[in-house]
């Protein structure tokens, strides 16, 4: 009976439904494609909120065309009958849910990130210690630039886990943090206008952002913190560069000199400020 | 300039600003040389009194923490609105809100423009090239006379659009007219209605949608946004000046952008400073605009 059942559920595949099934997996691939190729170029045209909206629909609208591809090919393979399709389904899922069990979860962790959106094509995001800006979104993991050019691939299935730090939540600022380690004899008084001051006269400086310096003692040193938003985030790390050289040489004018040892962070600071 | 000569003939003392060593000199006495608090005096350049450079700040902070205390007797002090914009993040307390000139509305441009050529000889009647509307307000009687004739009596939007495109800056409108005067008409109105020469001189402008404007050159960047803004936050500068702020740019590559920007007619040298041109104003305040830098409030 199961045999017979196997053998019923399938219709007879003539010539014609396997020409549908090649049109629709040809024009379905090419839907694909033509999406993935215009909206980035529609997108560059663009900024702002329109351009993250833009690129945030490619995985959406790949995702719709897969599916849609799948239960069109489905329908022409069987007889879409409540028994057949119980018993289809339930025996490929039962084999293939522990083969797949990680893509699974990897590709519904992709739809989750459709709807709750922890971060969009363009943010800057930090898992699992892999720092960069938001690429792509696809279907199994997202695809992030870090600093160094290098692309990270982070399977979906890290959100179940991981949390995931976003620094702009595609908005267009995003806070930089400048790191001083001072020896004590110096005035932090001083070297704190100092600091902030060496913000205020960046080029890079997004002046209607706040600009703050924490302070912090440590053991082996004074830490301080210059918190400040650059005019674009794709600079952060000139802004960085910027705030540190002339940072430096303003704090060596004054005769504050640099911690000679710096022990790593044992615990963040709190985020205080 | 108004308030300059306002002052001289008032015998107010105008204060000149000082030089590039003294802005930068971390202990400097020169506030004390020049200020007096017996006598009324203009400063009538805040923008020259201060570096955007760490060692740049400390005089204007000074100034300012002074004259707004009231310790520097009575006086006025003027600033452009760029300078004015960075200096409101400067400083930490009590400042009071500035006095700004009005805009020009269309009404007092075309007031300004007919004073402007009225003090050369002759009388102008300014009408756009393309159909012949009339560009400034037209008298009932001159009216009347020109539909007797069944001539045009249509006023042109041009003087609406170019107050709202300067945004109210007479310098602005000034130069952006200027450059798009010009004294034939185009062909089909001339055919239509030949303008001829009489005691009443003619003149023509480009209707607004062919205006000439001034155009960033191709390879701007953010590194061109950091010149511009530095030129206009101070007023102008000198390449000593420009170098003094250390910009992330190398110096020959900073020349090199003078050089382009100046060729593109973006920017242009009075004496030894370099300024944003007046009719590309409008094109460095978007440019700006767009890469995010701090604008001025108006």
């Amino acid at each position: 009976m199961g045999t017979e059942l196997s053998a019923d559920m399938f219709k007879d595949i003539g010539q014609s439904t396997l020409i549908q099934i090649a049109l629709i997996l040809i024009s379905s691939t090419l839907i694909i494609i033509i999406v993935q190729q215009l909206i980035p170029r529609l997108s560059a045209r663009t900024s702002g909120n329109i351009r993250y909206f833009l690129q945030s629909l490619i995985p959406m609208i790949r995702l719709g065309v897969i599916i849609t591809a799948a239960v069109m090919i489905l329908l022409r393979l069987i007889d879409p009958t409540f028994e057949k399709m119980v018993a289809l389904f339930g025996g490929t899922a039962v084999a293939l849910g522990f083969a797949f069990k990680d893509y699974i979860s990897s590709l519904i962790g992709g739809i989750v990130t459709l709807f709750e959106r922890p971060y969009r094509p363009g943010d800057w995001i930090e898992v699992n210690d892999s720092y960069g800006q938001v690429r792509a979104i696809n279907m199994r993991n997202v695809e992030i630039v870090t600093p160094d050019d290098t692309l990270v691939y982070i399977p979906h299935l890290k959100l179940w886990s991981e949390p995931v730090h976003n620094a702009n939540d595609s908005g267009a600022h995003l806070m930089t943090v400048t790191d001083f380690y001072l020896e004590p004899g110096h005035r932090a008084a001083e070297v704190r206008k100092l600091l902030y001051d060496v913000a205020l006269t960046s080029v890079y400086t997004q002046l209607e952002k706040p600009i703050l310096v924490i302070v912090l003692n440590k053991p082996w040193a004074t830490h301080y913190r210059l918190k400040a938003y650059p005019v674009d985030h794709t600079q952060q790390f000139l802004f960085i560069s910027d705030l540190t050289v002339r940072g430096q040489a303003a704090l060596e004018k004054i005769g504050a000199k640099a911690a000679a040892q710096v022990m790593a962070a044992t615990q963040p600071d709190g985020g205080a400020g | 300039m108004i308030l300059r000569r306002w002052a001289e003939r008032e015998g107010w003392k105008i204060l000149e600003p000082p030089p590039l060593q003294a802005l930068l000199a971390t202990e400097s006495d020169w506030l004390d040389t020049v200020m007096t608090a017996d006598q009324y005096w203009l400063l009538p350049d805040l923008e020259h009194y201060f570096l955007r450079h760490i060692d740049g700040l400390q005089l204007v902070r000074k100034l300012l923490d002074q004259a707004f205390a009231g310790s520097l007797g009575r006086g006025i002090i003027a600033c452009n609105s760029w300078a004015w914009a960075f200096l409101l993040h400067i400083r930490q307390g009590y400042t009071p809100v500035p006095c700004v000139l009005q805009s020009f509305d269309h009404e007092r441009l075309a007031r300004h423009f007919q004073n402007l050529h009225q003090q050369k000889s002759g009388h102008y009647v300014f009408r756009q090239s393309d159909d012949g509307s009339y560009l400034m307000p037209l008298s009932e009687e001159e009216k009347a006379r020109r539909q007797e004739q069944g001539k045009t009596v249509e006023q042109s939007h041009f003087l609406q659009n170019l107050a709202a495109y300067s945004q109210g800056i007479p310098g602005v409108a000034r130069a952006l007219w200027r450059a798009n005067l010009q004294f034939q008409p185009d062909q089909e109105l001339d055919e239509a209605e030949p303008m001829r020469m009489t005691t009443r001189i003619r003149s023509v402008v480009v209707p607004w949608s062919k205006i000439r404007y001034a155009r960033m050159p191709t390879a701007a960047d953010s590194h061109y946004a950091f010149i511009l803004h530095s030129l206009l936050l101070h007023g102008g500068l000198t390449l000593e000046g420009l170098h003094a702020l250390e910009l992330p740019l190398v110096s020959a590559k900073v020349v090199e952008m003078l050089m382009d920007l100046e060729q593109a007619e973006i920017i242009c040298k009075t004496g030894q400073h370099w300024q944003v041109t007046p009719q590309a104003y409008p094109i460095v305040r978007d440019f700006l605009a767009a890469k995010n830098l701090l604008l001025d409030h108006f």
